[in-house]
């Protein structure tokens, strides 16, 4: 084995052909360093006998291809105006059970912001979701859809609501009322926004529905109830969530 | 066949426990090199969660991990943006319970929709028309090259009795405005049903191109146009209840923006 070694001033030349270790005496790199390493100008990358390494543009990061032998450096950029207010996290459940609601009217008070998710509500088992807040600046958005259809009442009325419970709590709701005919369906939309929730893992989100005045018939909430105009397809409910944070 | 610089160091008279320097004889790390180093393969480092030497996985950055600790390889999670294709850069929601009301005589002078609501015009134009306050807010344009989407939902109720012949109802119009300029507009007739107090739910999405760079405030203003076979004590509220039946909790009004653009300017992610 070749080595040549020499001192000259405080400089000190190695030229090996082994592995070398600092601290250890099974080095399994070229340069094993097992402990700090200070670097005290520019590190750099790549090279040969000939060509001397990159030491990378100012502000570029150090990076791995695995294209590429060596190391090499990366710009990153962000375009202008990003992260003011950012997507944070965003989830879409759907529902085909929906919620079948018969036997005469429910109330037809209105509702508050924080009611409590009670027996009169019946929760769509699949637009139940999670989210979390890790910011105090913060807006929620809730996009919910469905379709309601009644049955059973001739050309009566039949009044509903639908409404997003965080926490098992009432935070959006909107009511509506079908008209028409036998089997007469429509669509039902809420959007809704929360402004600065307490920061926290896991916030609970639920859409459930309630009747109101019935009219005497049968009133599905994201079901069909009256599958000669209607399937469950196309009754289907949809919840988005979305959880706007700065970064 | 592995050699140890540390059993040349010792024939050199140095210690093998020692820190070792590199031009300079107080060393202040295992290994500190006072000058340039030169790595042309890989730089390895400790992965100190399973104890394995990992050199990263494709397109991941060296980051520190503090005092005391390796630094690892990481992933950058935000986009890596190609040319021409369109970016959520700016988005937010935002809502309002307070509303806008009309009594019969606040009622739109309009006579010629087709020209008063066209694209671009002013809102001092919009006679009879009243800003939803809490819809009025600010948004950013970062690029000559955007899409600005909108989607506006409220609830509107008049203070009908039960439904007669002929019919008894209301058109009115909700329109968004950027810089108080309409930039999308909907309108619709709310008709009595066999219950008093009819309400219905108003949905409406615009989008539009282009806005110049920088802040904008948009806004929601909404008006009576025509009242069909109603009494003088018809009240219409959008965005607010106009009876007890409902409640402001259910009649709130949302509006969401999103801008997507074609980022023309970058900046750089540390400072």
């Amino acid at each position: 084995m070749k080595k040549i070694f020499f001192v000259k001033s405080l400089l000190l030349v190695i030229f090996a052909h082994a592995q070398v270790g600092i601290n250890t005496s099974s080095p399994v790199n070229m340069l094993d360093v097992n402990g700090d390493l200070s670097v005290r100008k520019e590190i750099r990358t790549g090279g040969t006998n000939l060509l001397k390494g990159s030491a990378g543009e100012a502000g570029t990061m150090l990076h791995n291809n695995t294209d590429l032998a060596a190391n090499d450096w990366k710009s990153v950029k962000i375009a202008d105006g990003q992260g003011s207010m950012a997507m944070f996290s965003m989830n879409s459940v759907s529902d085909k059970t929906g919620a079948v609601f018969n036997n005469g009217n429910g109330s037809t008070a209105p509702y508050s912001e924080g009611d409590a998710l009670g027996s009169t509500w019946i929760v769509l088992a699949g637009n139940t979701d999670t989210f979390s807040i890790t910011n105090m600046t913060n807006k929620v958005v809730f996009s919910f859809q469905t379709t309601a259809q009644k049955t059973g009442n001739t050309t009566s009325s039949s009044g509903f609501a639908c409404g997003i419970f965080v926490d098992n709590t009432l935070r959006a709701v909107r009511t509506d009322v079908l008209l028409g005919a036998e089997g007469t369906y429509k669509i039902f939309n809420l959007n809704a926004t929360l402004t600065n929730l307490m920061p926290k893992n896991n916030y609970s989100v639920k859409v459930a529905c309630t009747k109101r005045n019935l009219n005497s018939g049968t009133l599905g909430v994201g079901t069909a109830v009256n599958t000669t105009f209607l399937n469950s397809e196309m009754s289907q409910s949809v919840l988005t969530t979305s959880v706007l944070q700065p970064y | 066949m592995k050699k140890l610089l540390s059993t040349l160091l010792i024939s050199a008279g140095l210690l093998l426990s020692a820190q070792i320097g590199i031009k300079t004889e107080s060393p202040k790390a295992k290994l500190d090199v006072n000058g340039d180093a030169n790595f042309r393969n890989k730089i390895v480092v400790l992965n100190t969660t399973d104890n394995t030497l990992f050199q990263g996985n494709n397109d991941q950055l060296l980051v520190s991990q503090g005092e005391g600790f390796p630094p690892t390889w990481k992933t950058l999670r935000i986009p890596e943006y190609e040319p021409n294709k369109f970016y959520l850069i700016f988005n937010n929601s935002f809502s309002d319970k307070t509303g806008v009301k009309f009594t019969n005589t606040e009622q739109s002078a309009i006579t010629s929709r087709s020209t008063a609501f066209a694209k671009g015009n002013d809102i001092t134009g919009f006679s009879g028309f009243k800003k939803i306050d809490g819809l009025s807010q600010p948004i950013t344009v970062f690029s000559l090259e955007s899409k600005t989407y909108f989607q506006f939902e409220t609830v509107v109720q008049a203070t009908f009795p039960a439904n007669t012949s002929p019919d008894i109802s209301i058109d009115y119009a909700c329109g968004i405005f950027v810089d108080n300029k309409l930039v999308n507009l909907r309108q619709r007739n709310l008709k009595a049903s066999s219950a008093s107090n009819t309400f219905i739910t108003h949905n409406q999405i615009g989008v539009v191109s282009n806005l110049s760079k920088g802040s904008h405030t948009i806004s929601v203003a909404c008006s009576r146009l025509k009242s069909y076979n109603t009494t003088s004590d018809v009240v219409l509220a959008i965005g607010i209840n106009a009876s007890s039946n409902i409640n402001d909790f259910i009649t709130q009004s949302s509006l969401k923006v999103d801008v997507y653009e074609v980022p023309q300017v970058f900046n750089s992610i540390t400072n």
